[in-house]
């Protein structure tokens, strides 16, 4: 029977369905097989059908090229054109513990029932078999309780005794009820049938956390389970009492473990940060945003197979995810990266037949500027709308990664070239800097300075004299007082709050920090002196005259058992440093000569100071010592943090020596006795021999700052590149796929490509034919284009 | 894509009653909101499922009962009042018209379970109405032509419709082969 063709078109008919969503309308496929467009069928008059794709609905732009069909979709999250076949992943049980305070410690405790109410009834052997509820505050004493979900609704709550391997059950008890309220009991599971022991359940979520409410029904009425003075009781519910959503809230119990019933799709753009654990930070990440996607799909296969790109809204010009959200965003969350890029068309140029590029422009209202450690000039775009102008701390640099300190020459700076407006009476303009606590995100202030009074090294090197707290109240205080005025100007330099604007098209400089800035501000190593002259000694001396050092070594992750310790005399006073496998005991012991009376090691016991602390040898290990005798402050650093600091009278320490001798370095057994020879810890650096390696040595106290200094440039391997940004209207940027033949589904169609078709040729001997192969393949490149590539030689046979 | 708004209220002399609903017109394809902030929750409901009718999986919604201000909006509970969050979310669920018949008849269906063992059953007849080729496309335009050179000149035309901007392609199926 032949084919009747009723009109043109309907012998054409939009692309039909491969399976089915749910029963309804058909649903072409994508590539992800969880994943379905979301899509419906509809029949006309005629017979034709139609099928409408919910993602082919609202393109921005649609490209027909070569065998392949583009769609470029709206900005939209995948979720509203896709269905995600989602699994119910709500578990048979849970293994937690239960705490019935929302928040604090109050976790469900199994009692094994006491003997004494079985000796009335003459049955004691069945005490082994209940229990009672109690409750602890400490987490490591709560009893684990397996929820055994039978239901929606119905569950079991059971737990195991270590003590004699009989599981309880928890059960609401048939006792008539007392104001309300029926008791609870734990029930071995061998002395009442299983359904007895069934409870009622419901699931609340809170962020990340997770509760259970217990319910159980007698007769007609409801219990819920409630920790009452210590102990579980069920407790009635009615109509009247107060059981809205707080009072239920009071009754959750909170369980160890986070429900995830329902798994939402996996395939939304997300910009997700983790923690140093693995586990996602919820605060710093944002999720579901909306994309843009390229769909594509053959048109000459028989069913419509798409495929998506996720194009990428969510990083900047450079390529770079970045923490700097788009300026004009006005989006809920404002913290980390979306709609930077919007897609709006495709843009396709064929070079040659072989070399496709299909092109996305976008527009983009960010003119991004990457920031290396060091001096960065630019200039901002020429248009910074929907701004005329920006103050600095209207920016989002800080956000971007810029470093703050306490002092302009070890924080990021920023100066505007060609400027001539900042400049006030008497005082000259230094530079913007970013002041704050190291981490923090500080803010942007001007630093001003008499240059009469102070060179302008100083003025750089000068702690704040703006502190963060500072509100205009302040400024306007000063400014509107003369005395005041009078006074705020004899000190030698100030801060204000940055009056820096960035306007369009003018040119500024960004410093970023680098670690050399650190190195430089580090009082002269010791040690690279030592390198150079071999062993120094009695350099101990010049550590008591000038009443401080600075010792820092990084301890060699194949360094057995040592000691590093100051040389003594009798005293036997001094610093050492004990590393017994990975457990170092330091120990500072300071004579004071003001203690009389006692004998010479019970006067140094006054002033003796110990601590001990683990390192993992498999880590880089950076242990720093600085003591300050004219503060009296001493700080143990363990890479980058202070992990012990003690304090002396500094008065104590005029008239004393801090160390008597010089520092040395020797193997010790596990019995802490030495082994091996003492060597001295420069000539050690200086001979490169073990244990321990970048030696750091100052023979004079540190500022705080120096310290620091000395922290960063030894731990801090290297200060990163980041990106800023500035608003610059509305630009169109294009992002390019330059090999479209990989996406291309069909390459035997391109027109480059050819299969050779020998019909009719009827010899089924594969010998003669793969002959036939080799002659046509070695013959006929020579009569074909130089650009035709031959993809397979067809030998078809008569049927 | 059209819209409806179902909006369910309830009191608390209908918590254990079942209620329906008059029935809800829907022209091709529909997106439905449906509106359940005005629910009885004075009493805790511990349990609720929505079965939208049309064999999509039955919608059990987590119980949650606190906004985090931080990453949730807080209008909602300013407009509708401090109900839980779950009856204060919007539900949303797309209703497809019928492939070949002119009506679709489905009925939703939803059960809010209370702590106190009471259940509110609602239900509201749903009726999807396909509408006609001139109501759903309007007109098309050729935005895409594929005429390939293989044996069976398979060929395709790429269309939009001037209602909704759809996107159709039509091609010869009667030569397709798989």
């Amino acid at each position: 029977m032949g084919c009747l063709v009723k009109s043109s078109l309907s012998a054409l008919s939009s692309v039909e369905a491969q399976g089915s969503v749910y029963g309804g309308p058909g649903g072409a496929t994508i590539c992800p097989t969880d994943l379905t467009l979301d899509q419906y069928s509809q029949t006309f008059n005629g017979g034709y059908v139609l099928t409408f794709i919910n993602a082919l609905s609202g393109i921005v732009d649609f490209e027909n090229l070569n065998f392949t069909n583009f769609y470029l979709t709206d900005s939209v999250l995948l979720d509203n054109i896709t269905t995600h076949r989602e699994i119910n992943v709500k578990p048979d049980a849970y293994f937690t513990t239960l705490n019935f305070t929302t928040s604090g410690d109050n976790y469900l405790l199994f009692n094994p029932a006491s003997l004494s109410g079985f000796k009335a009834g003459n049955n004691i052997y069945n005490a082994a078999y209940y229990g009672t509820t109690t409750f602890t505050g400490n987490l490591a004493d709560a009893s684990n309780f397996e929820i055994t979900f039978i239901d929606d609704f119905t569950c079991r709550v059971s737990t195991i005794s270590a003590s004699n391997n009989i599981r309880y059950y928890l059960i609401v008890t048939d006792d008539a009820e007392v104001d309300n309220k029926r008791n609870t009991l734990f029930v071995a599971e061998n002395k009442l049938p299983l359904e007895s022991f069934n409870l009622e359940y419901n699931l609340l979520k809170y962020e990340t956390d997770s509760f259970i409410n217990l319910y159980s029904s007698k007769g007609s009425d409801k219990y819920i389970l409630l920790n009452n003075d210590g102990v579980v009781y069920a407790n009635k519910i009615t109509t009247d009492t107060k059981s809205n959503q707080f009072f239920i809230a009071d009754a959750s119990i909170k369980i160890n473990q986070e429900l995830n019933l329902t798994i939402p799709s996996p395939y939304n753009a997300s910009f997700i940060t983790y923690n140093n654990d693995g586990s996602i930070d919820k605060s710093k990440s944002d999720f579901n945003l909306p994309s843009n996607y390229l769909f594509y799909s053959s048109s000459n296969k028989v069913d419509l197979d798409f495929n998506f790109y996720n194009l990428k809204n969510i990083v900047n010009t450079q390529e770079q995810f970045t923490s700097s959200n788009n300026l004009l965003s006005t989006s809920e969350t404002t913290i980390f990266a979306q709609d930077l890029r919007n897609y709006t068309s495709i843009f396709s140029d064929i070079d040659s037949e072989r070399n496709e590029t299909l092109s996305l422009n976008f527009v983009y209202n960010n003119y991004d500027i990457p920031i290396t450690p060091g001096t960065t000039y630019f200039t901002t775009p020429s248009s910074m709308a929907p701004f005329n102008k920006l103050n600095i701390n209207d920016t989002k640099f800080t956000k971007c990664g810029s470093f703050s300190f306490k002092r302009p020459d070890l924080a990021d700076r920023v100066y505007r070239l060609d400027d001539d407006s900042i400049k006030e009476e008497n005082v000259t303009y230094l530079c913007t800097w970013l002041s704050g606590g190291i981490g923090q995100e500080g803010i942007w202030v001007d630093r001003y300075y008499y240059p009469d009074l102070v060179s302008k090294e100083a003025a750089f090197g000068a702690n704040p004299a703006y502190n963060t707290t500072y509100a205009q109240a302040v400024e306007n205080l000063i400014v509107t007082n003369s005395s005041l005025k009078s006074s705020v100007e004899k000190k030698l330099y100030l801060d204000k709050k940055s009056d820096l604007v960035f306007e369009p098209n003018k040119r500024y400089k960004y410093v970023r920090i680098s670690e050399d800035d650190f190195i430089k501000k580090s009082p002269t190593n010791f040690c690279d002196t030592a390198q150079i002259n071999g062993k120094v000694n009695n350099y101990y001396k010049t550590i008591n005259t000038n009443g401080g050092f600075g010792l820092g070594f990084t301890v060699q992750n194949d360094a057995g058992n040592f000691v590093v310790k100051s040389g003594s005399n009798d005293i036997n006073g001094g610093l050492s440093f004990t590393i017994l496998n990975d457990e170092v005991s330091f120990k500072f012991a300071l004579f004071d000569n003001s203690t009389t009376g006692a004998t010479i090691s019970e006067r140094l016991l006054l002033n003796t100071f110990n601590h001990k602390f683990k390192i993992d040898k498999f880590e880089k290990t950076n242990i720093f010592l600085s003591f300050n005798a004219i503060t009296g402050v001493c700080n143990l650093y363990l890479n980058s943090n202070v992990i012990y600091t003690f304090e002396v009278g500094a008065y104590q320490l005029l008239t004393k020596r801090i160390l008597f001798g010089d520092i040395f370095i020797q193997s010790v057994l596990e019995t802490d006795d030495p082994s091996g020879e003492p060597v001295e810890i420069l000539y050690n650096q200086a001979t490169e021999q073990d244990f321990i390696n970048d030696v750091y040595l100052t023979l004079e106290p540190l500022e705080k700052y120096e310290e620091l200094a000395v922290i960063f440039s030894t731990n801090i391997d290297n200060i990163q590149d980041m990106s800023i940004s500035l608003p610059c209207g509305m630009r169109n940027l294009t992002d390019t796929f330059t090999t479209v033949n990989s996406i291309n589904t069909n390459l035997k169609n391109k027109s480059n490509v050819v299969d050779i078709n020998v019909k009719n040729l009827n010899i089924k001997d594969t010998s003669i034919t793969d002959d036939v192969r080799d002659m046509i393949k070695s013959n006929i490149t020579n009569a074909l284009p130089r650009s035709t590539v031959i993809n397979d030689i067809n030998i078809i046979n008569y049927k | 894509m059209n819209t409806y708004t179902l909006t369910v209220s309830t009191t608390k002399i209908q918590m254990n009653s079942e209620i329906v609903l008059g029935t809800a017109n829907l022209y091709n394809i529909t997106r439905v909101t449906l509106d359940i902030s005005d629910i009885y929750s004075d009493i805790f409901p511990n349990y609720i499922s929505i079965d939208w009718g049309d064999n999509s999986p039955l919608l059990e919604p987590d119980l949650t009962i606190y906004r985090d201000y931080r990453t949730q909006s807080i209008y909602p509970e300013i407009q509708k009042g401090g109900a839980p969050v779950f009856l204060t979310n919007p539900y949303k669920h797309i209703y497809y018209p019928s492939n070949y018949a002119l009506r679709k008849n489905v009925t939703f269906k939803m059960n809010v379970g209370y702590v106190t063992s009471e259940t509110t059953q609602l239900s509201a007849p749903v009726v999807v109405n396909s509408e006609s080729y001139y109501q759903s496309i309007e007109d098309m335009e050729i935005v895409g032509l594929d005429l390939l050179n293989d044996a069976n000149n398979v060929s395709r035309v790429s269309l939009l419709t001037k209602k909704d901007n759809y996107i159709v392609q039509l091609d010869n199926k009667s030569y397709k082969e798989k």
